[in-house]
C-alpha cells in the first residue's frame, strides 16, 4: 500500500501528512480503517476534509463488485476454444486449450511439449487469424518445424505466408526481462498502442524452469518469490485480457520409497 | 496493472527495505528525489541513486516517453515468417559426416545449445576437435568462417591430434585448386592455412567448476572483441559437476541452469553455437540391471535444445538423435580416422538439394586408418 503523498488528493498538504504521521498513519490503508470521527479528534483534522479525502481514496483504490449474472454472461460471450491439433487430446480437455486461463504442458526432455506448443501455435494462426506470441527460453523455436506444421493443414502459400506472419517469437533468458516484458504487453494491450498487441490471442512460454531455476535452491528465497510473480502475471494477462496463455515445464524424477519398494515417478 | 518493485534486478536488502517503507510499484517512485529516498527507505544516497537508475532509465525526459518505452519491445520480436527467410540463408557448422550433418539438419546451427553424449572413448572429444577446425571454413566454400573458444575442463585436448585434423582439412580443400606453383610454395601456403586455423581456436582450461563459472562469466566481454568467434565448446560440462555436490544437489541443479541460460544469452546475442559434452551414467531399473543414461539428471536434459547420443553397436561408432525441435529422431553410424571424422561407408557424391555445399565438403575423405607412428622409434 503506498504511502500518503501530496498528489493523491488535494485536500492532502505536508502539515495535515506530518500529523497523521505523529499518530501512526503512513498509508492508505491505515487511513481508511480507522473512524473518520476518531480520526478527526486525534490529528485535529477537519471532519470534512478527512471525509473527502477519504472519498478519494475509495473511488481510486478499492475494487468494484460484479454481479454474478453478468459475469456468467461475459464469460459465456468470451468463450474462445482452440484445438491442439490431436483429436483425442482436445476430447480429453473437453474441446482443446480455453482461453482465460493458463495451461501447463509439463514432461521429461524430448517427450513433444514444444511440437504441441507449435501444432496450438499454427491452430490459433490459421483459424483465428489472430497474433501469437512464442517466448522462447532455451532454442527450441525453429520457423521450419513451424512452416511444415502450417502446411500440413493449408495448402495455399499465401496462407500459410499469413499464418507464419502471425506468429511472433521472442527469446528471452531471464527472469527479470520476462517479467519487464509482460507487463509491457500487459500495458500495451490496455492502450491499445498498436495491431500487434490488439490481435494478440496466444501466449507460449517455452519454457519455465530455465528463467526461474537460477534463482531457486540457494540461500535466499526471492526465488520463490519470482515463482510466484511470474504466475501472478501470466494469470493476470489471462483472465483480465481473456489471452490464452500456456506455459511448458519441465519435469524432474522423484524416487518415492514406501514399505521397501521404490517406483521412480516425474514430478514436474 | 502497475510496475511492480520485484520485477526489477534489485538487491534483496533493498527491495526489502523499500517493501517495508510502502513503495511496491513504479509509481509510488515516481517524482521522488534521492534524499527523500534516503530519509523514506533509510537507504544510503549512493543506494538511492542506484536504485533510481535501475528504475527510470529507459524515461528519459516527459511522460511522453512512456509510451515510446513500452513500444520498444515489440521490435524484439520476430515473425516465424521473416525467420524462416533468414534461417534458409543461415550456414551450419558440418561434422563432415554427410549422414550426421544430414540428420541434425546440416550440421550444428547457431543460436541453440547442442549436447553430445556418449560413454568413455567413444569420440566426444575428436567431435569437437572436428568441429573447431570446420567452423573455420570459409564461406566461399559453404562453412560458417568463424572462430573457435575451446572451454576443456577434462584435460583431454592434444595439439597434435588438432593438427593432424587441421592438416586433412587443408590438403582436402586445397587438393581442388588448380594453380602452376611449386610444391614448395603449395606446403609455404598450406602451413599458413594451418597457421591460421590454429590461432582461430582459443583455449581455456578450466580446474573446477568456479574456473568455469568464472570463464562463462567472461565469455561476453571476450566476444565483444572478438567478433568472430561462432563456436563455443565446453568438454566436457559434466566433469566437475558430478564429484562434490552429494549434499548439495540444489546448487548443482542452480548452477547448471545458470550456466545453461548464460550460454542461451550469448548465443542469440552474438549468433553462437554452443556444444557442449556429457558423461553417461547407470540408471538402474527394478527389473534387469541398469541402462545408460546422460549424466547430470534429467533436469539438465531440459536445458540443451538438440541432444546426440553416441553409442556403440557390435563394432560401429553410431550417432542417435535423441532431442530436436525441428529435426525427426535417426540413428546413423559414423567413423573417426587419422584424419577425424567421416561417414561410415564412403560417400558417392551426394543426393542433397544443397548441391554447391556438398560436392566441396563431402568429396571423398577417404584414406587408410593409419595410428600415429610413437615418437622415438
Amino acid at each position: 500500500m503506498p504511502p500518503l503523498y501530496k498528489a493523491l488528493s488535494s485536500f492532502l498538504e505536508a502539515d495535515k501528512i506530518n500529523n497523521l504521521k505523529k499518530i501512526g498513519i503512513n498509508n492508505i490503508i491505515e487511513f481508511v480503517e480507522k473512524d473518520p470521527e476518531v480520526l478527526c479528534c486525534q490529528s485535529k483534522i477537519s471532519y470534512k476534509d478527512i471525509v473527502k479525502i477519504r472519498n478519494v481514496l475509495l473511488a481510486q483504490y478499492s475494487a468494484l463488485p460484479q454481479n454474478g449474472s453478468d459475469l456468467y454472461e461475459t464469460c459465456i460471450s468470451s468463450l474462445a476454444i482452440f484445438s491442439t491439433g490431436c483429436e483425442r487430446l482436445d476430447s480429453l480437455l473437453d474441446g482443446g486449450i480455453f482461453n482465460g486461463e493458463v495451461t501447463e504442458f509439463v514432461g521429461p526432455p524430448a517427450s513433444g511439449k514444444s511440437q504441441l506448443c507449435f501444432s496450438l501455435a499454427a491452430t490459433v494462426a490459421n483459424e483465428s487469424q489472430r497474433n501469437v506470441l512464442y517466448l522462447d527460453t532455451n532454442g527450441t523455436f525453429s520457423a521450419e518445424r513451424l512452416q511444415e506444421i502450417v502446411s500440413s493443414h493449408i495448402s495455399n502459400q499465401e496462407h500459410i505466408e499469413l499464418a507464419l506472419q502471425k506468429i511472433y517469437c521472442c527469446p528471452v533468458q531471464d527472469i527479470f526481462q520476462l517479467l519487464q516484458l509482460l507487463e509491457n504487453i500487459s500495458f500495451n494491450i490496455s492502450q491499445q498502442t498498436n495491431n500487434f498487441h490488439s490481435e494478440l490471442q496466444l501466449i507460449i512460454l517455452d519454457a519455465v524452469t530455465p528463467v526461474l531455476a537460477p534463482h531457486i535452491g540457494g540461500k535466499q528465497m526471492d526465488g520463490l518469490g519470482l515463482m510466484v510473480r511470474l504466475s501472478q502475471q501470466l494469470m493476470f494477462l489471462a483472465s483480465e485480457h481473456l489471452l490464452t496463455v500456456v506455459a511448458t515445464g519441465q519435469s524432474t524424477l522423484i524416487r518415492l520409497s514406501s514399505m521397501g519398494v521404490e517406483g521412480v515417478h516425474h514430478k514436474p | 496493472m502497475q510496475k511492480e518493485i520485484g520485477s526489477f534486478p534489485l538487491a534483496p536488502n533493498v527491495r526489502f527495505k523499500l517493501t517495508k517503507a510502502g513503495f511496491t510499484t513504479l509509481e509510488d517512485l515516481k517524482g521522488i528525489t534521492q534524499r527523500e529516498l534516503c530519509n523514506e527507505a533509510n537507504l544510503t544516497y549512493e543506494e538511492t541513486g542506484e536504485v533510481l537508475h535501475l528504475l527510470f532509465k529507459d524515461s528519459v525526459g516527459s511522460a511522453g516517453s512512456d509510451k515510446e518505452k513500452h513500444e520498444d519491445f515489440t521490435h524484439k520480436f520476430y515473425s516465424a515468417f521473416d525467420m524462416s527467410k533468414n534461417e534458409k540463408g543461415v550456414a551450419a557448422i558440418v561434422t563432415f559426416s554427410q549422414k550426421v550433418d544430414e540428420m541434425i539438419g546440416g550440421g550444428i546451427h547457431t543460436k541453440k545449445i547442442t549436447e553430445i553424449c556418449g560413454p568413455p572413448g567413444i569420440g566426444k572429444t575428436q567431435i569437437c576437435l572436428q568441429l573447431s577446425v570446420n567452423v573455420q571454413i570459409p564461406e566461399s566454400c559453404g562453412g560458417v568462417g568463424g572462430e573457435a573458444i575451446y572451454i576443456d575442463t577434462e584435460g583431454s585436448f592434444i595439439v597434435e591430434r588438432l593438427l593432424d585434423i587441421a592438416s586433412a582439412t587443408v590438403n582436402h580443400f586445397y587438393s581442388g585448386v588448380q594453380e602452376n606453383i611449386s610444391q614448395e610454395e603449395k606446403a609455404r601456403r598450406k602451413n599458413l592455412i594451418l597457421e591460421d586455423i590454429l590461432k582461430g581456436i582459443h583455449y581455456y582450461r578450466c580446474q573446477d567448476y568456479v574456473e568455469l563459472l568464472a570463464v562463462v562469466n567472461i565469455l561476453s566481454d571476450f566476444l565483444e572483441q572478438h567478433s568472430k568467434v561462432r563456436l563455443v565448446i565446453v568438454d566436457s560440462i559434466a566433469f566437475h559437476f558430478r564429484y562434490g555436490f552429494d549434499d548439495n544437489l540444489g546448487l548443482r541443479t542452480k548452477l547448471l541452469n545458470s550456466i545453461g541460460q548464460s550460454f542461451m544469452r550469448l548465443a542469440t546475442k552474438y549468433n553462437l553455437a554452443v556444444v557442449l559434452t556429457n558423461q553417461m551414467t547407470t540408471k538402474m531399473n527394478e527389473f534387469r540391471g541398469g541402462n545408460l543414461v546422460p549424466s547430470l539428471g534429467e533436469n539438465w536434459g531440459h536445458v540443451c535444445s538438440v541432444r546426440l547420443l553416441l553409442l556403440w553397436d557390435k563394432k560401429e561408432r553410431h550417432v542417435l538423435l535423441y532431442k530436436s525441435s525441428w529435426r525427426k529422431d535417426g540413428e546413423v553410424p559414423f567413423k573417426i580416422t587419422h584424419t577425424g571424422i567421416q561417414d561410415e561407408i564412403s560417400s558417392q557424391g551426394s543426393s542433397s538439394e544443397e548441391l554447391d555445399r556438398s560436392s566441396i565438403l563431402y568429396k571423398d575423405l577417404d584414406c587408410p586408418p593409419v595410428k600415429r607412428p610413437r615418437l622415438g622409434s
